[in-house]
C-alpha cells in the first residue's frame, strides 16, 4: 500500500510541479514579509489552491476517471495526497515560519514544540479543504462549492439572532469553544474523506458535508459560555483548600453602571459582591465567571451570570466584584430577603518564574516564548510569536512592577493554527533608570468551582442605604 | 464447459425514472471476442459501468472474472483493461510516462509487450497525451491496456469518431490479444463489430434483444427469393411464418427474410406456400442487414 502511494505521491509532484514551484515562491515571500501585505492570507489561498488541483488530480465524483479502473488502492491514493499535502504543503510553511522565527531572533529550540503543534493544527484545518475537494470534480466546481459555503455563512449570520451571533466568550475559556468547533468540524472532514475515498458516494457524501459544517456552526454559535468553564474546572485536576464564599456587604457602592446592552434591554445593574476566604498563601486569583440564581418566598425566580469588574486580593482572602443585570419589575423588589445561589469560577495562579534582562528598544527574549522592548513614551512592549502565553505576565523595573493584562487564554496548547498568531501587549515602566527589566510569569495552577447558596439576602444590602435608585 | 467471463443476471439501472438498462441477461464466454451492439442511448455504456462497478446496479447481480460486479477493485483491475471513449485520461502525462507509470501497478506488466503495442500503434513516447490526435488518444489507452495482458478487456465505443486506418489499427491490435483475452467491446457500428466479434449481443431501449454466436447468427439469416410462374399471392389466414420478416411482392417475386434459415425446411414450407415456385435462392445477409431487419420487427410498425 505504502510503495503504491509513494508512486502515486512521485507523480503528483511531477504533475504539479507548476503549481507547486509558484506556492514555493509564496512561502519564501512570506520568510520576507510575514503576514504583512496579506501575504499571510495569500499564502492560504495558495495552499487552498494546491490542495484543490492535487485532490482533483484524482479526482472522486464521477464515472470518466482514469484512476477508478486502474488498480489503485483507496487507501494508497488518500495517502499519497495526505504525504504531499504534509511534504509540500504543510512543511514548507513550517519552513517559512521558522525562518520567521530566526529572523526575529526568537528562540528556536524553546519554540519547536509550538511550531510542530501549529503545524499539526494547520494539516488538520486543511482536512475540511481536501474534504471538499474530494465532494467536487474539479478547481472550477471547487472554487463555487467554497462560494456557496462562505454565502451560507454569511446567510446564517444574517438569521442568527443578535445576541447568539455575538455572543461573546471571555478570552480565557475561549478555546474550548474553538477548540471544540474546529475538532468536530475536523474530525467530520476526516471521517467524510475517509467514507468518500472508500465509497466513491459523492451525494451522500456532500449531505454529510453539509450537515458537518452546519452542525460544527451550530455548536460554535450555541455553545453557551458555562460550558467552557465547566469544562476548564473539569480538566483541571490540581487539589484545591476548602474555601468559603460569603456576600461581601462592606463595599455598598450603589448602583452599578448600565451597559448599552442593559439600556436596549430595559435592565439594571445591581452589584452582587463576594468575598472568598482561606486562599492559599502565595497564589494570585482570577474570577472567571458567577452564575446567580434569585428564588423569592412568592416562588418568583431570576438567574444569569454576573459581570465581573474587579477584584481585591487580601492576605487569603479575595473580593469579587460582580454585578447582574435584572428587570426593572424585580428591581423593585431589592429590599424583600430572597434565596441567593450560585457558582464562582475562580483561577489561581503560582509557580513565579522570572528573567532579568537589558532595557532596550531592541527586541530581547525573555521567558515563555515572550520578547519584549522599550517604546516610546515610557511603554513596554512584549510580544510572543505564538500568541499570548497562558500566563500572567509583569515587568519589574526597579521597585515597580506592571502589569501587562490579565486577558489570558487557559488553552492547554501550546499554539493555534494560525497562520500569523503573533499577540503583543503593552505596559508602562516606571522611570528609575534602571538598565534592567525582570519579566514574571505565573501559571494557573487549578481552575475550580465554588457553589453557594445564602439565605435571606436582598439585593438593597449589597447596594448600600444611600444608593440612588434609578428610575422606575 | 468453459466457464463465462461475464455473467450477468437482471441486471437493471435506471436514471430519474428511465430504465438505462432492464434486466440485462448476459453472458460472455471466456476467450470470446463479445460485440455488445445497439443504438446510441441503448444502455451499453451503462451497462458496462456496472460490470465495471463504475457505476451501481439498482438490481440485479454480474460476475467478471468470477468476481461480483460490486466488489471489483484493485486487485481485478490488474487482470481487466477498460478503454472507453469517455474517459479522462491524465492529459499532462506523455505517452513514455503514462506507460512508465502505470507500470508498477499491474504485476504481469510486459516490457515487450508495451515495447511492440508502442510500436506497433507508431505512438511518440514524449508527446503529451493533450496532444495527440483523438485516434493515438485511443492507441494510447489500447496500449496502456494491454500491456499487461489483461484476462479481460473492455472496450466501451473504442471506434467512434475514428477514421478507417486508425480503426484498422485498433482492431488489428485487439485482434493480436484476443488470443490470451476475452473481450468485450460496445459499439454502434457494425461493421468494425463485424470484422472482430466471435459473439453478439444485440441491445435496444436498455434491453438485451439477442445474444448469441457470430457464426450462427448469420447462419440462420438469410434473404430468401421464391420466383414463381404467375403473379404471387401472399398466403392468408395466419399461414406466414413467424420467423419469415419483411416481405416484398412483385411479379412472379417473393422477397423475404428468414430470421432460422434452414435450406431443407425453408424450401419445404415454400412449396407448401407458394403455387408454382420455379425457383428458390437464399443469400447471406450482412450483419447491417440482420440488425435492421430485427430492429424493424422488433418495433410496433416492424415486421409483417
Amino acid at each position: 500500500m505504502m510503495k503504491q502511494a509513494l508512486h502515486i505521491f512521485r507523480k503528483d509532484l511531477r504533475c504539479l510541479r507548476v503549481e507547486l514551484g509558484l506556492f514555493l515562491a509564496l512561502a519564501a515571500l512570506f520568510t520576507v514579509t510575514g503576514a504583512l501585505y496579506g501575504a499571510g492570507v495569500i499564502l492560504a489561498v495558495g495552499a487552498i489552491y494546491l490542495t484543490s488541483r492535487l485532490i482533483h488530480a484524482e479526482p472522486i465524483p464521477g464515472t470518466g476517471q482514469f484512476w477508478i479502473t486502474r488498480p489503485y488502492r483507496w487507501q494508497s491514493l488518500l495517502i499519497a495526497k495526505l504525504l504531499f499535502m504534509a511534504v509540500c504543503i504543510d512543511m514548507p510553511i513550517g519552513a517559512a515560519r521558522f525562518i520567521l522565527l530566526a529572523r526575529e531572533e526568537y528562540p528556536l529550540a524553546a519554540s519547536l514544540p509550538a511550531l510542530l503543534w501549529s503545524q499539526l493544527l494547520l494539516f488538520a484545518a486543511a482536512l475540511p479543504v481536501v474534504a471538499l475537494a474530494a465532494v467536487t470534480s474539479g478547481t472550477m466546481e471547487f472554487s463555487l462549492a467554497a462560494l456557496g459555503v462562505a454565502v451560507a455563512y454569511l446567510m446564517a449570520l444574517f438569521v442568527t439572532p443578535y445576541t447568539v451571533r455575538f455572543q461573546l466568550w471571555p478570552v480565557s475559556v475561549e478555546w474550548f469553544r474553538d477548540a471544540l468547533a474546529f475538532s468536530l468540524l475536523t474530525a467530520l472532514a476526516a471521517a467524510l474523506l475517509f467514507w468518500q475515498y472508500r465509497e466513491r458516494r459523492t451525494g451522500l457524501s456532500r449531505i454529510f458535508g453539509v450537515a458537518s459544517v452546519g452542525g460544527s456552526a451550530v455548536l460554535y454559535l450555541l455553545l453557551p459560555i458555562s460550558a467552557g468553564f465547566v469544562a476548564q474546572t473539569w480538566l483541571s485536576r490540581a487539589d484545591v483548600p476548602p474555601l468559603q464564599v460569603a456576600p461581601d456587604l462592606t463595599k455598598r457602592t450603589g448602583m452599578r453602571p448600565q451597559t448599552n446592552q442593559d439600556v436596549a434591554d430595559r435592565l439594571v445593574r445591581v452589584p452582587v459582591d463576594l468575598t472568598i476566604t482561606g486562599m492559599p498563601a502565595g497564589v494570585e486569583t482570577a474570577a472567571d465567571a458567577v452564575s446567580v440564581k434569585l428564588e423569592w418566598p412568592d416562588g418568583r425566580k431570576w438567574r444569569g451570570s454576573a459581570g465581573l469588574s474587579g477584584l481585591e486580593s487580601a492576605p487569603r482572602r479575595v473580593s469579587v466584584r460582580a454585578s447582574i443585570a435584572i428587570p426593572n419589575d424585580l428591581f423593585q423588589r431589592i429590599r424583600e430577603p430572597a434565596r441567593m445561589r450560585g457558582s464562582l469560577y475562580l483561577t489561581l495562579f503560582g509557580d513565579a518564574r522570572s528573567r532579568t534582562i537589558p532595557v532596550s528598544s531592541y527586541p530581547v527574549n525573555a521567558l515563555d516564548g515572550l520578547q519584549c522592548n522599550t517604546e516610546p513614551f515610557n511603554t513596554y512592549f512584549c510580544r510572543a510569536f505564538f500568541g499570548w502565553p497562558s500566563r500572567l505576565v509583569y515587568a519589574k523595573y526597579g521597585e515597580v512592577q506592571s502589569e501587562f493584562t490579565r486577558l489570558v487564554s487557559y488553552s492547554p496548547f501550546p499554539s493555534g493554527p494560525d497562520l500569523d498568531a503573533t499577540a503583543a501587549r503593552y505596559t508602562t515602566l516606571g522611570s528609575t533608570g534602571a538598565a534592567v527589566v525582570t519579566i514574571i510569569t505565573k501559571k494557573p495552577l487549578a481552575h475550580f468551582r465554588r457553589d453557594f447558596d445564602f439565605a435571606g439576602v436582598s439585593l438593597a444590602d449589597f447596594i448600600g442605604p444611600g444608593a440612588a435608585l434609578p428610575p422606575r | 464447459m468453459i466457464p463465462n467471463a461475464i455473467h450477468c443476471e437482471d441486471l437493471s439501472k435506471s436514471y430519474g425514472g428511465v430504465r438505462a438498462v432492464d434486466h440485462l441477461r448476459l453472458e460472455v464466454p471466456a476467450g470470446a471476442i463479445y460485440g455488445l451492439v445497439g443504438p446510441n442511448g441503448a444502455g451499453k455504456t451503462t451497462a458496462i459501468k456496472m460490470l465495471m462497478n463504475i457505476v451501481r446496479p439498482d438490481a440485479g447481480h454480474a460476475t467478471v472474472l468470477g468476481c461480483d460486479s460490486r466488489q471489483i477493485g484493485p486487485e481485478q483491475f490488474t487482470r481487466i483493461g477498460y478503454v472507453s471513449e469517455n474517459q479522462h485520461m491524465p492529459d499532462w502525462m506523455t505517452v513514455g510516462y503514462l506507460m512508465s507509470y502505470l507500470k508498477p501497478f499491474y504485476p504481469r506488466w510486459d516490457d515487450a509487450r508495451a515495447d511492440e503495442l508502442l510500436r506497433q500503434f507508431d505512438l511518440p513516447l514524449d508527446r503529451k497525451l493533450k496532444n495527440l490526435s483523438r485516434g493515438m488518444w485511443m492507441k494510447a489507452s489500447l496500449a496502456s491496456s494491454l500491456a499487461y495482458r489483461p484476462d479481460l478487456l473492455v472496450l466501451d465505443e473504442p471506434f467512434s469518431g475514428l477514421d478507417p486506418l486508425v480503426r484498422e489499427d485498433l482492431i488489428q491490435g485487439i485482434l493480436d490479444s484476443a488470443d490470451e483475452t476475452t473481450i468485450l467491446c460496445s459499439s454502434h457500428d457494425l461493421a468494425e463489430i463485424e470484422t472482430l466479434a466471435s459473439h453478439i449481443g444485440y441491445m435496444e431501449r436498455g434491453i438485451l434483444r439477442f445474444s448469441e454466436e457470430m457464426d450462427t447468427l448469420t447462419a440462420r439469416f438469410r434473404v430468401v427469393e421464391v420466383t414463381v410462374g404467375t403473379a404471387a399471392l401472399m398466403p392468408g389466414n395466419g399461414r406466414w411464418p413467424a420467423r419469415w420478416t419483411r416481405p416484398e411482392i412483385a411479379p412472379s417475386l417473393v422477397r423475404f427474410v428468414d430470421s432460422m434459415y434452414d435450406a431443407e425446411r425453408t424450401d419445404l414450407d415454400i412449396r407448401e406456400l407458394f403455387e408454382g415456385v420455379t425457383g428458390v435462392a437464399a443469400h447471406p445477409m450482412p450483419l447491417k442487414a440482420i440488425f435492421l431487419t430485427m430492429a424493424r420487427s422488433a418495433s410496433p410498425k416492424g415486421g409483417r
